[in-house]
């Protein structure tokens, strides 16, 4: 048993008396007590941090609390490492700088929701995030966990009044609700074959690590929006207030991610080569599924949602390729894929949690997220513009910001194992993989390109779009802060893998570097690209006096005054690409003219395109329905009959004594 | 020391090449139609006649549609340092997924400054070049790909390197096979679309730069002369792996005139061919996946 570290122990206590100070504060204080909780949030967020870098700073150190709070004789454990650490950082500064957001945000909620909850859930969350990461025993975990479901379950629920918020709520519950008996029953299985609940006594190999394992990762996926059980994100997140979006998708999904990453790869718990193949495979099915339906999307948090999907994927690909070389011995290929997913990790935090509070502002300023209505609002909203533009050209991996750098490292790892590998099968697989990751990369691109042309640009579509209004200055500057951190992260990766390597060195021992790896030319580049915009930009400054510039309409085949709804819309513009994969969504078109010389003169012309969820409607629902049905039949022992009721306790009785005497 | 005299030497092609080689694609063409034709230097003439001209900006257009058109040109000029497209090594030690992303960073800007006048020309031009990168991208990287997975290295200088192994002719003709195609696409040159013509229903390119006029127009025709000029010189160094180690001079003749041959060749092609449907555009695209895909089963099955 190690010393009890104080430091890490004391500032633990820190956090915890902070975030309880402040439901405190919203449940007894009248007032408006935005102003005060924002800044007990910030200095939470801190001690975060320091946290975290307490854990990155020391050797791993154990915490057990003391006796009152353990389960039975097993203590309530924390154990600080880097990866612990990695993710508490990730929290802390998501939450830090969310929180400017936060008052402008809220002051639209306050006559439809009771603050005190929202406040109440929201500390709770912010610390059962960072217990989850921290856990070292299951039991620990799993209550962490659960904490963690149920308050952000209450933060999806904050605006109820509305059928389909409730909808979410029921949705997001359900899936918690399987992710945790997964978990449970994998974790109950582990400690029967291990005899301990505490993770780093956890050494399964070959078979007897299948079944528990496979529970487990189940349970993992359904959390951290995994193709085939990422179903719930695009449900909850359209609900939920913007800036608990950007806290689930920018950091809660990660939190499973950091469980995968813990119980999979590092110091496995679950060591077979077949979870490296499904991870992989899970992720490469996400990162397409989900980006090509987010592509046709026109509810801005559902195509985030959709959006997120996708790069949980390509992160587990990360994590499942890194687990395959490594059994494969290429130790370098796994040491950079392992890097590249938790880079991703911090990559998409910056930018997802930048883009959904874009997404909150545009809510608020405008009363709608459908970007079929909007159009022009980078003339009335010119920060948010700036901002979501930036950050949706870094989710598209566009260099020099810092999507890019993690997607090139992913690329890295790919081609590593593919010309490491020693298998003709695996060689092509993991080239195909990089094919795979291009076409999501593209497929990004389109999806965003149509996000901000179709919302920022062009002509408004709708009053309420014309009439847009920026958020107040918190919202701004929260969104600006994210912008940053993803410019500044492009700016820096050979810094991030330095501080990266100790994690990918506990899991493949070894002496080089991850910073190795980076042959990239990236300040020729920067030098380039900003030589020529300087001196372009010098040009057309000094040359604008001499030109004459005229200001026109846009050409319209000289019809003049065509309304704004002659534009192209986020439907039209993701048109070919939807018949191109149309067998993924079952996408169909279909087009009506009506009048008396329909092919020269037509009256009205209606066109329609449908899409399909396909694996709501042909898996989930018929399971959903089935259960339904089952319930109607039982439904029929309840008909006030004393004789089905005195049957059925005979029943039941019969089976219990033949289930008992079967066991003995 | 090599560096800078490196630069230079790609500065100096990179400022007349691309619109000689554009002059030449329309001389050559002219001919085969039997027309005198326009000088080649004729494009030097336009775009220095754009360039004293004022501009006509949409009221709807914000400064994403002025910024655009320079971000783009910067993007293209990175990338034409980074790929030794003239057959002399690059100034910077470039990266094939960087430069590919770096173009994809160029057509981001030109997409978004499309949509930005609130046209529908210029939307339903974005919104084509967007679904053709959709498979052109990742064709022309997977390609790529298959020569940096048997070079171990993912920078020009390793797998654009004359490698040994058996098979290297089919493997450098599959991926020049796949680049050519891509680099059709890309360019919005036949079969894919038709450079000259202003047709609504067909146009990628020409759609999307509608609105633009004067400088504006100046620079993205020239930055869309230099991507020519910089993928088709990347198919001739992808077939110049066939010709083994040989000295620098000889690479950057053989270069040059395998881009002359390659305008001739676009000329050929834009004169006898008829442009696709664009419904069967992705057909065409296809075959270019299917040609990286076989090169990297080639490289897999040799190990």
């Amino acid at each position: 048993m190690t010393p009890q570290p104080h430091l890490e122990s004391n500032l633990l206590y820190a956090l915890a008396i902070c975030w309880l100070v402040a439901p405190g504060v919203a449940v007894f204080q009248k007032a408006n007590v935005d102003r005060l909780l924002g800044v007990i949030l910030a200095v939470g967020s801190l001690i975060l941090l320091a946290m975290g870098v307490a854990a990155f700073a020391y050797a791993t150190t154990n915490i057990a609390l003391p006796s009152p709070f353990s389960f039975a004789g097993i203590p309530v454990a924390f154990r600080f490492d880097p990866l612990a650490g990695l993710f508490l950082c990730v929290i802390a500064v998501v939450t830090g700088l969310t929180v400017p957001y936060l008052r402008g945000y809220c002051s639209h909620l306050t006559d439809k929701a009771d603050m005190r909850i929202f406040w109440t859930a929201l500390s709770a969350l912010l610390i059962s995030m960072p217990l989850v990461a921290l856990s070292a025993n299951a039991l620990t975990f799993l209550v962490a966990w659960e904490a963690m479901s149920l308050t952000s379950a209450m933060l999806i629920a904050t605006d109820h009044s509305s059928h389909s918020t409730r909808r979410a709520t029921i949705v997001y519950l359900s899936a918690t609700r399987l992710a945790t008996a997964f978990l449970a029953s994998g974790f109950l299985w582990a400690h029967a074959l291990t005899a301990s609940w505490t993770f780093a006594d956890w050494h399964l190999s070959g078979t007897q690590a299948l079944g528990p394992g496979v529970l487990v990762l189940i349970g993992l996926a359904v959390k951290a929006g995994s193709w085939p059980f990422h179903i719930w994100l695009p449900i909850a997140h359209p609900a939920a207030p913007a800036p608990v979006s950007a806290l689930m998708s920018g950091v809660m999904v990660k939190v499973a991610i950091a469980a995968i990453v813990r119980l999979f790869v590092l110091s496995p718990a679950f060591n077979h080569p077949v979870f490296g193949i499904v991870i992989l495979t899970i992720g490469a099915i996400s990162s397409v599924w989900g980006i090509l339906f987010a592509l046709i999307q026109n509810d801005l948090k559902r195509l985030l949602a959709y959006s997120t999907v996708e790069n949980v994927g390509i992160i587990l690909m990360g994590v499942g390729a890194s687990s395959l070389a490594a059994h494969a011995g290429l130790i370098v290929a796994a040491r950079i894929a392992l890097a590249a997913s938790l880079l991703h990790v911090i990559n998409h935090a910056a930018f997802k949690s930048g883009l959904f509070l874009g997404a909150g502002t545009i809510d608020m300023g405008t009363g709608t997220r459908n970007i079929e209505l909007l159009g022009g609002l980078s003339k009335r909203m010119k920060a948010t513009c700036a901002c979501f533009t930036l950050a949706g050209a870094a989710i598209c991996g566009l260099p020099p910001l810092n999507g890019f750098a993690s997607e090139w490292l992913l690329y890295q790892g790919f081609l590593g194992a593919s010309s490491g590998a020693h298998t003709p099968i695996e060689r092509f697989s993991f080239m195909l993989l990089i094919g795979i990751l291009a076409l999501v990369g593209a497929l990004a691109m389109a999806c965003f390109v149509k996000a901000i042309g179709v919302a920022f640009l062009g002509r408004p579509r709708t009053k309420a779009a014309e009439n847009a209004h920026e958020g107040d200055r918190g919202m701004v500057a929260s969104q600006a802060a994210f912008t940053v951190t993803c410019i500044v992260l492009g700016l820096i990766p050979p810094v991030l893998l330095a501080v990266l390597n100790p994690i990918a060195r506990v899991a493949y021992p070894g002496a080089d570097s991850v910073a190795a790896a980076w042959t990239l030319p990236t300040p020729a580049m920067l030098v380039t690209l900003a030589v020529t915009l300087l001196a372009g930009a010098a040009w057309m400054a000094r040359t604008k006096a001499t030109m004459p510039e005229r200001r026109y309409i846009t050409w319209e085949c000289g019809f003049g005054a065509l309304g704004p709804r002659a534009q192209v819309n986020g439907t039209s513009f993701v048109q070919p690409i939807a018949h191109t994969f149309s067998v993924v969504f079952q996408y169909a078109e279909s087009v009506s003219i009506e009048g008396e010389s329909r092919r020269l003169f037509p009256d009205k012309v209606t066109a329609t395109s449908t899409t399909e969820p396909v694996l709501e409607t042909r898996l989930y629902q018929p399971v959903t329905s089935m259960f339904g049905w089952l319930g109607d039949q039982i439904l029929h022992l309840q008909e006030g009959s004393i004789h089905a009721y005195l049957l059925t306790m005979l029943i039941t009785l019969l089976i219990l004594l033949a289930i008992g005497g079967a066991i003995q | 020391m090599t560096v800078l005299l490196l630069l230079i030497a790609y500065l100096a092609h990179i400022a007349f090449l691309p619109l000689l080689f554009i002059g030449l694609v329309r001389w050559v063409k002219a001919r085969l139609q039997g027309r005198r034709g326009p000088s080649l230097l004729q494009p030097f003439w336009d775009i220095a006649k754009l360039l004293r001209k004022g501009e006509t900006i949409s009221e709807t257009a914000t400064s994403t549609f002025r910024l655009a058109p320079l971000a783009s040109l910067a993007a293209i000029l990175a990338v034409a340092l980074m790929v030794p497209w003239l057959g002399l090594p690059s100034p910077i030690a470039g990266d094939l997924i960087l430069a590919i992303y770096l173009l994809a960073a160029g057509k981001f800007c030109t997409s978004l400054a499309a949509l930005d006048t609130g046209s529908a020309f210029g939307a339903i031009g974005a919104s084509r070049e967007a679904a053709i990168s959709v498979q052109a991208e990742p064709a022309l990287l997977l390609g790529l790909a298959a020569l940096a997975s048997h070079a171990r290295d993912s920078r020009f200088s390793a797998l654009l390197a004359p490698g040994g192994g058996e098979h290297t002719i089919i493997l450098a003709l599959l991926v020049g096979a796949a680049a050519w195609l891509c680099a059709m696409a890309e360019l919005s040159r036949m079969p894919i679309d038709d450079p000259t013509t202003h047709l609504e229903l067909t146009m990628v390119h020409e759609a999307m730069v509608l609105e633009n006029s004067g400088r504006s127009l100046a620079l993205i025709e020239y930055a869309v002369a230099l991507k020519t000029v910089l993928l088709l010189g990347l198919v001739s160094q992808i077939l110049l792996i066939l010709a083994g180690n040989q000295t620098l001079a000889f690479h950057y003749v053989l270069s040059i005139v395998l881009l002359a041959a390659s305008a001739v060749a676009l000329a050929i092609a834009e004169t006898v061919m008829v442009k696709l449907s664009w419904r069967r555009v992705p057909n065409m695209l296809s075959y270019a996946i299917g040609a990286s895909a076989l090169a990297c089963l080639l490289v897999a099955m040799r190990g």
